[in-house]
């Protein structure tokens, strides 16, 4: 790790910083959010509470005799989310940088301690959490967060190093497959994807050159031919998503069963609430499938609203990051919004089967405390740095 | 303490008193006249010298007060404006302030009456020819430019007429720096600073203190531009980091940390935003500056910053430097016969510019350099004559002193401008460079630089291109 003190160079490097001093302290009046980013995440959670509730009260009345199991969990997961993320919207996040390095590391130790027997708590022949089962969290889902705000930090100050294969592109992904290992091994692929996936697209931003983005890319296609090839189960998958009717039954299930749903929703849908397929025919109906539901319930017309508020979302948070100040706050605005819609894109890919199955819940919608509290706190994220832009 | 604590505002509440009729000094009466309540002059010159300077107060009506008879006049005065010429902790500046009155130099006042957003820019070589390069890229993006200072007319003739959309681009020297008060440019930059002017300073650090003022009463909506490679220049951000309130943008050769302006591969001129999209942005290939010598690449990294900072256009700046013509007197070819070329640089009237100006040829050299010193060490210089030129022609007052620190390269002792091209002539070969580089003041042998520059030039044989 570098040392916190540094020669001239830098210390002149901490006046074009634009930071300005953070007038008055506390006493001030907290500027509200903006407004946008604020309406469509309200918009996007709303939907998702509502659209928990009705794909899941099969499910929950079955295992659970509570209809409402998963809305009462998914509420209190609300409320914590929401208490983190007016903590991550009034703090001064420039320190964050700082303490990105420690905070990766933390996560990366929790991570591997959930592959650990008997810690990491397993479900559906996958180890991802860790807890207890009432109160249990994926270390994962922290991890995107982690690795968000440590490349962010990296790529802050890496300048035209960026340029650099050695130096600025090789170490930061290196990183980034590192953490992304542990992930892999749970295993969840969406998301170790998702993980290199951000690192990726920020390095893209800080002005990676292309002739590498080649090269990264080439250079990990190896390993991801390994990683799908190496268990049946998830050659299955990739398979299946290539012809999904070949198999109805057993690999294409999901996606059939996913289409299904879509298709007999139609433009109107048939209803809030009505969905037939969330009777135990789609599986995993309240949380990587949600927007299936949302689509036969809500027809074309909710699955294009829950859409154009993602893109209205995405649209938003770089016409913000365009008026930073700072390059930590730009990165973290365009690593936070990356990791919600690059998420996004992958879960509505798999439900309309445009993507091979991989289990990435859909951002602020789905079913998942951990995922929804630290998708709150990526978004107050944004908004904190947005607050200080021009 | 009699003078009220509001004055220096320049309208109708002032009653000044212009000191010293220089030429910044008469554009004071000038532009001052019909704003306050009233103005008088004084200058402590012999009569005989003043004799244009008093018709024009005549024309002006307004009077002329004898240094001698200045205390009747004091209880009538709110501020005085003082002429760069005129130095501070003189008799007469003292015998004014002592009767309360605050003294404002001319710059000052030039600030204070002005509307229009100011960029001031100091250094200590290369000022003229950066300040013209910035006005040149103002222009070509479609402001209405005034451009003022060292150069050209008075600050003050600028500053008058500008309104709040232009700009006013200013070259301020430390002299001037040295007597401001309010003078807030909404960007400064400075440009070098070597030793010079040591005749007029005790010390490197009282000379970089000086320069230092100009950003003194900058606040956080303003921009400071500063070359990172100049140690001197790097060190104006103080020792906690926090001398500087406006926000800093740095220009250097290489792209370190925190540079906003810099050199990839040392070909191309690259900005790296420090606000919003921080992706780096090629500006321009050096090679398509029309100025020769690395140290104009400096200068036009300096403008091209300025440029950027105000906001302009990237491709309006561009092509402003694109079509920018090289000032005359600084590394300007003259000559061109029998492979021989012939440059004035004899705007180069201390040390700092005569090695920059060695460095920026790679072809044999001789070298026609000397003048009347201004109290600077030749040590440095004379290491990078003995290392570069195969002839050293010495001219002036100085030129014992220089040929003491030109070891290995020949040297002659010249009496006169055009003996000392007849002697360069003996000495230069197809392929040859002849250089005019003085590294001192003209008035020796001389009336201006120009003069020297123009008579090397028609000694040479470029007689057309004398102006």
């Amino acid at each position: 790790m570098r040392s916190r003190r540094r020669p001239a160079a830098s210390s002149v490097f901490a006046s074009t910083q634009l930071a300005r001093p953070v007038a008055a302290g506390r006493r001030a009046p907290v500027a509200p959010p903006d407004a946008w980013l604020f309406a469509t995440v309200a918009g996007l959670v709303a939907i998702g509470i509502v659209m928990v509730f009705s794909a899941s009260s099969a499910t929950a009345y079955a295992d659970y005799h509570d209809t409402a199991y998963f809305l009462k969990r998914q509420l209190i997961g609300l409320a914590i989310g929401g208490v983190l993320a007016y903590g991550a919207y009034r703090i001064d996040y420039t320190r964050l940088k700082r303490i990105s390095p420690a905070f990766l590391a933390v996560t990366f130790v929790l991570l591997l301690l959930t592959l650990v027997p008997h810690i990491g708590l397993q479900t559906g022949g996958a180890r991802r959490w860790l807890g207890f089962h009432a109160i249990s969290f994926q270390p994962s889902e922290v991890a995107k967060l982690a690795i968000v705000l440590f490349v962010a930090a990296k790529l802050a100050t890496v300048g035209e190093g960026v340029r650099s294969l050695v130096r600025g592109v090789t170490p930061l992904l290196l990183v980034a497959l590192v953490v992304a290992l542990p992930i892999l091994a749970e295993p969840d692929m969406g998301t170790a994807s998702l993980v290199v996936f951000t690192a990726l697209g920020m390095l893209l931003c800080a002005g990676m050159r292309f002739e590498h983005l080649v090269i990264v890319t080439l250079a990990m296609l190896p390993g991801i031919v390994l990683t799908v090839g190496s268990s049946a189960y998830k050659r299955a998958r990739v398979l299946a998503f290539l012809n999904p009717w070949k198999d109805p039954e057993n690999t294409g299930f999901h996606i059939v069963q996913s289409l299904l749903a879509l298709g007999s929703g139609g433009i109107f849908g048939v209803g809030l609430g009505a969905s037939r397929q969330k009777f135990f025919y789609l599986p995993e109906a309240h949380t990587d499938f949600i927007f299936a539901v949302i689509g036969e319930e809500l027809g074309l017309l909710g699955t294009l609203a829950v859409l154009a508020l993602f893109a209205a979302f995405a649209i938003r948070a770089f016409t913000i990051a365009q008026r930073t100040t700072d390059r930590f706050g730009y990165f973290l605005i365009c690593g936070c919004t990356m990791l919600i819609v690059i998420q996004a894109f992958i879960n509505i890919g798999v439900v309309t089967s445009s993507w091979p199955v991989t289990g990435v819940p859909l951002p602020f919608i789905s079913f998942g405390s951990t995922s929804l509290i630290m998708n709150l706190v990526a978004a107050a994220l944004i908004m904190n740095v947005a607050r200080r832009a021009r | 303490m009699n003078a009220p604590l509001t004055s220096g505002r320049f309208d109708r509440s002032d009653r000044v008193l212009v000191i010293g009729l220089g030429r910044s000094g008469r554009a004071s009466v000038e532009v001052l006249g019909p704003r306050v309540a009233a103005l008088y002059a004084t200058d402590e010159s012999p009569r005989d010298r003043l004799t244009a300077a008093l018709a024009d107060l005549e024309a002006a009506g307004v009077p002329f007060v004898e240094p001698a008879d200045l205390a009747e006049i004091f209880p009538k005065v709110t501020v005085a404006v003082l002429s760069p010429g005129i130095p501070l902790n003189g008799e007469l500046v003292r015998r004014v302030q002592a009767a309360g009155i605050p003294v404002f130099s001319e710059v000052e006042v030039a600030y204070r009456i002005c509307k229009a957003p100011i960029v001031a820019l100091t250094g200590t070589k290369g000022k003229s020819t950066t300040t013209a390069l910035i006005g040149a890229i103002f222009r070509s993006a479609g402001k209405t430019t005034y451009v003022g200072g060292n150069i050209g007319n008075a600050l003050i003739h600028e500053t008058a007429i500008a309104q709040p959309d232009d700009w006013v681009i200013a070259e301020v020297s430390s002299f001037q720096l040295e007597s401001i008060r309010s003078f807030k440019p909404r960007i400064s930059c400075i440009i070098n600073i070597t030793p010079d002017h040591l005749d007029r300073y005790h010390s490197m650090d009282e000379y970089a203190e000086a320069k230092f003022r100009i950003f003194a009463n900058q606040g956080p909506g303003d921009t400071f531009i500063g070359n990172h490679d100049d140690p001197i220049v790097a060190s104006a951000v103080g020792e906690d980091n926090n001398r500087i309130r406006a926000r800093a943008f740095w220009f250097a050769r290489e792209p370190h940390r925190g540079v906003t302006l810099y050199l990839r591969n040392e070909r191309t001129i690259v900005y790296a935003p420090p606000t919003g999209d921080p992706r780096p942005v090629e500006i321009m290939d050096v090679a398509d500056i029309p100025l020769r010598g690395a140290h104009n690449v400096e200068n036009v990294m300096a403008a091209i910053l300025v440029g950027l900072a105000a906001g302009l256009d990237r491709e309006a700046i561009v092509a402003a430097v694109r079509a920018f013509e090289p000032m005359h007197h600084r590394l300007e070819t003259v000559f061109d016969a029998d492979g021989i070329t012939w440059i004035d640089d004899s705007k180069a009237t201390n040390p700092g510019a005569v090695i920059a100006a060695l460095r920026s040829f790679d072809r044999p050299i001789v070298l026609i350099a000397g003048g009347k010193a201004k109290g600077t060490d030749f040590a440095e210089m004379g290491k990078v004559v003995s290392s570069r030129t195969k002839a050293a022609i010495l001219i002036g007052e100085s030129a014992a002193e220089i040929a003491k620190h030109v070891k290995r390269s020949v040297v002659a002792l010249a009496s006169s401008m055009d003996d000392a091209v007849a002697i360069a002539r003996t000495h230069a070969v197809a392929g040859d460079i002849v250089l005019l580089s003085p590294g001192c003041a003209s008035f020796d042998m001389f009336t201006s630089a120009e003069a020297r520059g123009d008579a090397f030039a028609a000694a040479a044989g470029g007689v057309e291109r004398v102006r």
